[in-house]
């Protein structure tokens, strides 16, 4: 089986990217309305937020705790280029390194991917492993797809 | 006059500059006048092309947004310019140390003296590079077909026979004006001692107003210290004559331009928002989502410490396209972005279809790492001296001292 952490998606919910008086330079990068649905999301299926992390040009962070005991640190990456592109991962390298594809990860993936579909303010989903983002693969339709 | 003589000596750059010049010309043989002669023309080429990108970053930016004015672009709310607030806003211990004379004291001294090693390291690098970029130049000049696969004008023997011209007419000024040519040099020479005191003495330059910037100044001016104690030895071995020669292969790698980005399969709209000044916030070696351990109280990392010098990755001057790359290589959770509605690149770039390459574990350690980080790290772990120089030199730009 193999884990396709990233999501692409379009989304309903405004284009909050704010450019300078001139438009010659952002002052804020677009996906805090998205990071915000995502808390929400993830506050629904019984998680801790614990912080929204602005990043500039890498977008938005939403870090959590989550997993079977809800003590396990994860976050979700939100950056818009040509679709929103989301990516959830284990926070640490202890268990980034050691625990690729620990159960709560996967856990976490098959829940937040069933509250994604099933929310109508997120179009068009597409699941990616990292090596498949921009690649011109379609993606699947779960993140745990074989 | 003694402008003329100023460009073809090559005097508007480092000391560097002026001694293979010098050296060259004390070398017996047409080799040394030849490599000083070649070195000078590149220089005034180098300046030339400085001065045509000083003028085409404005024109490309012009260019680049007139014809994306047209596109309309959907957005579901009104754009709005407000400035973001600032996350961070520094603590009372960023305060403090920037108005503690004492901590930029002895902190600017450890700074400085641990960037003298780097900084030889980063001559004997120059050194061993030059070197080979003279020896490129050497069998160009050779080469009946470079004149064939090089642009009219930019061929090898063109900067030799350039130099002869220039020669010429300098020698003609000297001839017609002996003593305005001596106050020229001895003008320009002055100038050069001046510099070099800034470059490499604390004392000829003012204590930076924060504590970041002074850390930075003492980094530089040890930079400096260091390549000068290499340069200093290998002139008594003729080494600084081969960087003269080197100089002649040199290409000038300052600012990227327009056309740089749009070679490498960058589009035109957002090649223009990439030789922008960058404007973020830097890459954050510890990241921002790092908490403190429950023992330290938990919650993030203050930010006098991860926005500190020794964490904060965020070169000075460097170019958007240049810290975005840098970024998408260092963090692998970062595939690309936008660009402003102006520049008309609605749909965004992507590290992945411009080829650009994500670094390995290692890569990411060593390359995501701030300058004096890299070099606590590099003297405890007895980095290798050719590794870090090169490092030193990537990092320290191309254009001499800082």
């Amino acid at each position: 089986m193999k884990i396709r952490p990233w999501a692409e998606f379009e989304s309903t919910l405004p284009d909050d990217q704010i450019d300078s008086e001139d438009e010659m330079d952002i002052l804020q990068f677009a996906g805090k309305g998205v990071s915000e649905a995502l808390a929400e999301i993830l506050k629904g299926l019984g998680c801790e937020v614990l912080q929204l992390i602005y990043l500039h040009e890498r977008g938005w962070e939403v870090l959590y705790k989550g997993g079977a005991k809800g003590k396990t640190l994860f976050f979700i990456r939100v950056t818009l280029i040509d679709k929103y592109l989301i990516g959830l991962h284990q926070a640490g390298w202890i268990r980034t390194t050691f625990a690729p594809r620990h159960p709560d990860l996967l856990m976490m993936l098959t829940r937040l991917a069933e509250a994604l579909a099933a929310d109508e303010r997120f179009i068009d989903i597409r699941w990616f492993a990292q090596e498949e983002i921009h690649s011109g693969v379609p993606g699947a339709l779960s993140p745990l797809e074989a | 006059m003694a402008r003329r003589l100023r460009e073809v000596t090559g005097f508007r750059g480092g000391y560097r500059d002026i001694a293979p010049v010098i050296v060259g010309a004390l070398t017996p043989g047409p080799a040394g006048q030849i490599a000083g002669a070649v070195l000078a023309a590149r220089r005034r080429a180098g300046a030339a092309q400085d001065r045509a990108r000083a003028r085409e970053v404005p024109q490309a930016r012009r260019a680049a947004v007139s014809p994306v004015q047209s596109i309309v672009r959907v957005s579901s709310t009104p754009r709005r310019a407000s400035p973001l607030p600032r996350e961070g806003v520094p603590d009372q211990i960023t305060d403090w140390l920037d108005q503690s004379p004492g901590a930029k004291v002895i902190a600017g001294e450890l700074a400085r003296t641990g960037a003298l090693a780097p900084g030889i390291a980063r001559g004997g690098y120059r050194f061993a590079r030059d070197a080979l970029d003279g020896m490129v130049f050497g069998a160009r000049l050779l080469n009946p077909i470079d004149p064939f696969i090089h642009p009219e004008g930019e061929a090898a023997w063109n900067d030799v026979l350039r130099v002869a011209g220039a020669g010429a007419g300098l020698a003609k000024d000297i001839a017609s004006d002996p003593s305005a040519a001596a106050s020229g040099f001895a003008k320009g020479l002055r100038a050069r001692i001046d510099a070099l005191a800034v470059e490499t003495l604390p004392e000829a330059t003012p204590v930076a107003e924060t504590f970041r910037g002074e850390i930075d100044r003492q980094i530089g001016i040890g930079l400096n210290q260091g390549e000068l104690i290499f340069d200093l030895g290998s002139l008594l071995a003729g080494g600084t004559a081969l960087k003269g020669i080197s100089g002649a292969g040199k290409t000038a790698r300052g600012l990227k331009t327009v056309e740089h980005y749009v070679a490498r399969g960058v589009p035109p709209s957002t090649a223009a928002y990439f030789v922008q000044p960058y404007t973020g916030m830097g890459h954050h070696y510890l990241p921002r989502r790092t908490r403190l351990p429950g023992l330290l109280g938990g919650g993030p990392i203050p930010p006098a410490i991860s926005d500190s010098p020794f964490f904060l990755l965020k070169p000075e001057g460097i170019q958007m396209g240049d810290m975005y790359e840098l970024h998408y290589r260092v963090d692998p959770h970062f595939n690309g972005g936008r660009v402003p509605q102006r520049f008309g690149n609605v749909r965004g770039w992507s590290g992945r279809a411009l080829g650009w390459e994500k670094e390995d574990a290692l890569g990411r350690i060593w390359y995501g790492a701030p300058d004096p980080l890299k070099m606590t790290a590099g003297g405890t772990l007895g980095t290798g001296v050719v590794g870090l120089g090169a490092w030193v030199d990537e990092h320290d730009g191309e254009e001499g001292r800082r």
